[in-house]
């Protein structure tokens, strides 16, 4: 290690222990001078002096050689609230909350989203893990001390009686909380994303997501979600309570692991006669903003306790939901919340989850759900995409792997086939040119469980789904496709000719990036006939789909519509409520003497009448007639009797609408041992004669 | 009714899936192959003549039930089956991936006709019994060697023709008759007159107004061809040892399952076989079994609306003209 | 006597009923000859669908039994008629075919075979008309096609004498679905020549039998066969110009494989214990009248 490297390590503690140059100097009996020899680069101290430095700031011997950084001592970490505001403004909610509501397949998609956005290395998929965790008893108690609760209750109360539909939502939670003694907690992480890096207070990344509304800073492939989309976070949280743990990709004071800060979102409330404007924040004391609170760099039992550990130093941020529910009230149980996390997952990311099969590549994301009960981990779930989107993952995965056909000769073979695009130039720039990008429409047979066939799912840049439409313009007799257009990036394609492609979509999207359609973007933008280049190419896409699922042969329909039905051969539905009696059930075995043993279930149509029934017993064939057996006795259990002078004859009790008997086959009369056949047994009524 | 097997069975779905089908080798566009109808067409497919169509077959069984259960050799099967020639092949399958049986069965040219059933089923050794069957496939596979597309057509066939053409000899004597209602051959078959004038217009493509007309036409021509095939398929049910009346196979039991309920609704289907049949032998009640089989016939032509219809509209039309 | 067509041709169904009038049922009348070429479908100009050898057969199978010796022609006949009238089963299932050698070729044949002798209970006896045009397990021609077809094994017609020397095997065994697989339809034929099953109403209990099983067991899962080979068939119809069927000695079949000994017996000590343990309706009582009845004589469908 060089000395200067020293230095700025060492002026690093001192600034953050609060030392001066000088208590050093006075603490390790140097000159001050000294001191500032080896903050500057200049000098190095000895060993005895180094390892007096390491154990001022409280560290092992040799941490200054391996630059570890000195935690912030928790203790000063504290809850600081936002004062009212001085105007008396008061606001009864996070309005971005608001409009997501807590659903998990909301939650999923813009958190995901996010890490996605901020896939650190294209090598390697972006892994998101979804962690379910309930806490009881100590844990419970543990993880509440270590997050101050105690200092948050008397505006939880204070929250509760001020407003109407978060007090609702709040006082529910902590009722909950005190009866089960139990509490959910959601931790969603990721790794290999770029982390809450960025200044405490100015632009970047963290103050994006811990102190901003409204404001995205994610990087230039975002299709943009104006930021709205971490307030699902706070909305899944009965308490509106999110702590977060960061590990970072850029340092950040010299730090990257552990980059620590709980928000709190609640009401306009007031305690003990000071007014707060709601939100709060967990951490360190900011003496120059008046106690704001700032984050903090965590100690490994800090992190621990507060359930924010993360696995190996890989970057990324760990969101602690604190109190996560199901707010569209699906959820009822930990494996369901989990089932919906997982569908949810599938279902907005499958294709990031796709890769090719050749050895090295990976999908864009990984994701996994598990359910923990106080540190144990009860289940673990690598989402599939195959297992959700099977017909779809198919149609990626095949694309990727450049096994794309264009005559489809199996059954899950996928269609390939261009679609041009006319990307126009841009107004105004003399330079740029059209130029035509090749998109690309996959389409093969959907699952034989499907329940929506006939979909187009629209992509482009990494994957992303704009929409996921039924495509009703079907050729009669197609069978049940799923298609999906990659355009722009999606494509891989030579970037030459994607890239202007992406621009030229992206700027056909409305602000929901659900369709491609003529905006005012795209008019400002490009010159005359962008909005036509933009129709075209939907009818482009709906064409060749037409021309895909066209049948080999058309058939000359002989047969008149009208005299189709009418003439349909399919055997009738059994009806609902037979006018006959019908047997329901018949269970049984083969006696030891070789005959059958049944017992027969029978159910009659209403009426005051008895009804008289002669059951039959026959043996089943391979083919052909199936031979009646005699009975050797037959015994009336329940709601019938034997008829009068046929003792193979059975009579309902009057307004019986069910009855059980007992029959024995008569052993002489089977064509086959017992046990070599089926038997089956109907019902005939009247007095037939006697065989 | 209801069975009873004297062995544990597999109560789990069984599902088939052709998934490639090769003429003499050389694959087959999958567009004539139709899973959700469970249909492949082979007719003029591609080629005149083909000697034989491999298809490649996948069987989806119960995972969990099969590993569980108390079934030892395990076998499941794929059969190919036409009755009209007699042909039943059997090929064993194998294991994939733990959920699935694939194989590959022929289909050759020279021992099939028209349509072959592709199904399954899966044997085992139970309590000592081998080849005990556990399961079958629900729905099976039609493999048409007659059909240009695959379609899953379960209706009464319908076809244009000239009743006086030389060509037709045997509807010559009906050559005044709007349609004739064949009942002799394989499948029955109803003929339309394409010399009756305005027949053809009025059932392909009628005009709006005209539409009540066509239903009502469409309506006496469907009771017509019921009524016919009821007839023919109740002559042709056979009567066993023991005196009672058997289901006739093929087209005619269809037909009689399907009007049967609607002649006799207080009856079984069975039931109500035997008392039909056993009427028309005997002689006796020919005018009220008639009733009951027009009934029934109407019922599946829809003539109580159509009929309705027909005369509501006529009235309408009167009264504007009026 | 109207002339023979030189070759066969495909009658519909729908003409063929129309024909069968009840003096041609009686045996009284001839079938219109111009009416029914008039109606029928040209097969191709290929020496297999002359007629000559069928008829020539057939002539000499009048000549050879009596008219009540109908089950010895059967038995004669139906490996002969296999063998001379070379189609694949794809044809033989076109009913046209049949249609036209009862009605066209030779009906005198269908009259002599299936046209009772008066009785008292029937003074006038009629033809089935199902044995003209019907089921290929009732028309006259197609039900010994078939069942040379089904019953041979390999090129051995043995076993189809075998199988047609008694009514039963061909009006109810030749219909079960069960035979279709040739080690069932051959451990059959073993039992019934080996003696193990005697008369009808044995054959027909030993029937019931193996098709009730049959609902629970799948012979084919016990006894494997060959997989079907349709080349060496194929020889052999082609060389159906230069085979000269012999009316002495049986003639060889299509050399397309023969069932698997152990297949055949492992089905045929199933089927003996099945039937041993089936009780047989009437075993007793009915050994008589089985006497009575003798072989032979016509029976109707």
């Amino acid at each position: 290690m060089t000395a200067e490297d020293f230095g700025v390590w060492l002026g690093r503690q001192l600034r953050r222990a609060g030392l001066s140059q000088a208590e050093l100097a006075s603490e390790l009996s140097v000159t001050r001078a000294a001191v500032s020899a080896w903050v500057t680069g200049r000098a190095e101290p000895r060993r005895d002096k180094i390892e007096a430095i390491e154990r001022l700031f409280g560290l092992d011997t040799g941490s200054s050689a391996s630059r570890t950084e000195i935690p912030d001592n928790f203790e000063t970490v504290h809850w600081y609230h936002r004062p009212g505001h001085a105007d008396g403004g008061r606001e009864y909610g996070d309005t971005a909350a608001f409009a997501f509501d807590g659903d998990p397949a909301v939650l999923t998609r813009e958190a995901t989203q996010n890490s996605l956005d901020e896939r650190l290395s294209s090598d390697r998929p972006v892994h998101v893990r979804y962690v379910l965790e309930e806490l009881e008893g100590e844990h419970l108690w543990d993880f509440l001390e270590a997050l101050r609760w105690h200092d948050l209750e008397e505006h939880f109360q204070a929250a509760i009686e001020g407003a109407q539909k978060v007090g609702r939502v709040l006082r529910s939670g902590l009722d909950e909380l005190r009866e089960t003694n139990a509490l959910t907690l959601l931790r969603i992480e990721d790794y290999n994303a770029s982390g809450l890096t960025g200044d405490e207070y100015e632009d970047g990344k963290f103050a994006a997501v811990l102190r901003r509304q409204l404001d995205s800073r994610k990087s230039a492939t975002a299709g943009g979600s104006y930021g709205l989309g971490k307030a699902t976070l706070w909305s899944t949280s009965r308490f509106g309570l999110v702590l977060v743990n960061s590990s970072l990709s850029e340092p950040y004071e010299g730090h990257r692991r552990n980059r620590l800060m709980g928000r709190l979102n609640l009401p306009w409330h007031s305690v003990n006669g000071r007014s707060y404007a709601g939100p709060a924040w967990l951490g360190r004391e900011d003496p120059n903003r008046d106690g704001a609170a700032r984050s903090w760099w965590g100690d490994d039992e800090t992190v621990t306790r507060l359930r924010l550990s993360r696995e190996g130093s890989a970057p990324g941020t760990s969101f602690l939901i604190v109190g996560a529910h199901d707010a569209t009230g699906n959820a009822g149980s930990l494996e369901e919340f989990k089932r919906s996390l997982v569908s949810g997952l599938a279902h907005s990311f499958w294709p990031s989850m796709v890769s090719g099969d050749s050895p090295g590549e990976h999908p864009p994301l990984e994701a996994t759900v598990a359910i923990r009960r106080n540190g144990d981990v009860l289940s673990e779930e690598r989402v599939n995409p195959y297992e959700y989107e099977p017909a779809r993952s198919r149609a990626i995965n095949a694309f990727l792997n450049g096994t794309t056909v264009t005559e489809k000769t199996n059954a899950e073979d996928v269609i390939a086939t261009e679609v041009p695009l006319t990307v126009p130039a841009l107004r105004g720039d003399k330079a740029s040119v059209s130029i035509t990008h090749k998109a690309v429409l996959l389409v093969t047979s959907s699952s034989p469980d499907a329940e929506r066939p006939n979909h187009v799912v629209w992509m482009r840049g990494n994957r992303m789904v704009l929409t996921d439409r039924r495509f009703y313009d079907v050729p009669l007799g197609t069978e049940p496709f799923e298609a999906i257009l990659l355009a722009g990036l999606a494509t891989q394609g030579p970037t030459e000719e994607t890239e202007p492609a992406e621009r030229f979509l992206r700027s056909a999207e409305p602000p929901e990036h659900n369709d491609w359609r003529p905006t005012d973007d795209l008019t400002a933008t490009y010159v005359r006939g962008a909005a036509t280049r933009i129709k075209e190419f939907r009818k482009a896409v709906n064409d060749r789909l037409r021309e895909v699922l066209r049948p080999v042969v058309a058939t000359a329909e002989e047969t008149p519509k009208v005299l189709k039905d009418m003439l349909n051969l399919d055997p009738p539905p059994p009806p609902r409520s037979p006018g006959h009696p019908t047997v329901q059930d018949i269970d049984g075995e083969v006696g030891a003497d070789g005959s059958w043993r049944l017992r027969v279930e029978v159910r009659f149509p209403e009426r005051k009448d008895p009804w008289e029934f002669r059951p039959v017993l026959r043996f089943v064939t391979r083919s052909g007639p199936h031979p009646r057996v005699a009975w050797a006795d037959l015994t009336p259990v329940r709601g019938c009797v034997l008829a009068e002078g046929d003792l193979h004859r059975l009579e309902s009790d009057p307004g019986a609408r069910h009855a059980t008997f007992e029959g024995v086959s008569d052993v002489n009369d089977h064509p086959v041992a017992a046990d070599m056949a089926m038997v089956e047994v109907d019902l005939e009524r009247g007095r037939g004669e006697e065989r | 009714m209801r069975r009873l097997v004297p062995y544990p069975v597999l109560a789990g779905e069984i599902a088939l899936d052709i998934t490639e089908v090769r003429l003499d080798g050389v694959p087959l566009d999958y567009r004539m192959v139709a899973p959700s109808k469970r249909t492949v067409a082979l007719h003029r497919a591609e080629r005149e003549k083909w000697g034989e169509a491999r298809l490649s077959v996948r069987l989806r069984t119960p995972v969990e039930e099969l590993r569980n259960g108390d079934w030892r050799e395990v076998l499941p099967q794929v059969i190919a089956f036409e009755r009209r020639t007699n042909t039943r092949d059997v090929v064993v399958l194998k294991e994939r991936d733990g959920d699935s049986w694939v194989g590959e069965i022929t289909v050759f040219a020279d021992r099939h006709l028209g349509r072959v059933q592709i199904g399954g089923q899966i044997t085992a050794t139970v309590g000592g019994v081998p080849g005990r069957i556990i399961g079958g496939v629900d729905a099976p596979w039609t493999v048409d060697l007659q059909a240009t597309t695959p379609t899953r057509e379960n209706s009464i066939k319908v076809t244009w023709a000239d009743f006086s053409d030389e060509a037709n000899p045997h509807l010559h004597d009906y050559r005044q008759d709007p349609w004739y209602v064949e009942t002799t051959g394989q499948e029955p078959l109803i003929y339309l007159n394409r010399k009756v004038e305005g027949l053809e217009e009025i059932l392909k493509h009628a005009r709006a107004p005209e539409r009540e007309v066509r239903e009502a036409i469409a309506s006496e021509i469907a009771k017509d061809a019921w009524v016919t095939l009821f007839n023919d398929a109740l002559f042709a049910a056979e009567i066993d040892e023991d005196e009672r009346a058997e289901w006739p196979g093929g087209w005619r039991e269809g037909v009689l399952k399907k009007l049967l309920p609607g002649a006799f609704p207080d009856l079984s289907p069975r039931e109500a076989l035997q008392e039909a049949v056993a009427r028309c032998r005997s002689g006796e009640g020919g005018g009220d079994l008639q009733n009951r089989i027009r009934r029934s016939a109407a019922l599946q032509a829809r003539q109580y609306r159509n009929i309705g219809a027909l005369i509501r509209s006529t009235r309408r039309a009167s009264e504007e003209t009026r | 006597m109207s002339t023979t067509p030189k070759r066969f041709a495909l009658l519909p169904d729908e003409i063929a009923v129309k024909h069968l009038t009840s003096g041609i049922l009686r045996g009284d009348e001839r079938p219109p000859a111009a009416a029914l070429d008039q109606a029928s479908k040209e097969l191709p100009d290929e020496a297999r669908w002359e007629t000559e050898r069928v008829r020539d057969l057939l002539n000499e199978a009048m000549a050879r039994f009596e008219e009540d010796a109908a089950t010895a022609a059967d038995a004669w006949l139906a490996p002969r008629l296999h063998s001379t009238l070379r189609i694949t089963r794809r044809e033989a299932a076109e009913s046209g075919l049949w249609n036209h050698l009862a009605l066209r070729v030779a009906p005198d044949y269908v009259r002599r075979r299936h046209l009772a002798k008066p009785t008292e209970k029937k003074p006038v006896p009629t033809i089935n008309a199902k044995r003209f045009c019907g089921p290929f397990h009732t028309q006259a021609f197609a039900r010994l096609w078939w069942a040379a077809e089904l019953f041979r094994d390999g090129f051995d017609y043995r076993p189809v004498v075998t199988a047609c020397k008694d009514q039963d095997v061909l009006n109810s065994i030749l219909r079960f679905e069960t035979v279709l697989h040739r080690p069932t339809a051959q451990a059959i034929i073993s039992l019934i020549s080996k003696g193990a099953v005697q008369g009808g109403r044995e054959i027909n209990a030993l029937g019931k039998a193996v098709n009730s099983a049959g609902s629970t067991i799948a012979f084919e899962a016990i006894a494997p066969d060959s997989s079907p080979d349709p080349a060496p068939y194929h020889d052999w119809i082609a060389a159906g110009d230069e085979d000269f069927t012999p009316y002495d000695r049986l003639p060889d079949g299509p050399d397309d494989g023969r069932t698997y000994p152990d297949s055949v017996a492992a089905l045929a000590s199933l089927f003996e214990r099945l039937f041993a343990e089936a009780p047989v309706r009437g075993r007793e009582k009915d050994k008589e009248k089985e006497d009575e009845e003798g072989e032979g004589g016509s029976t109707t469908a």
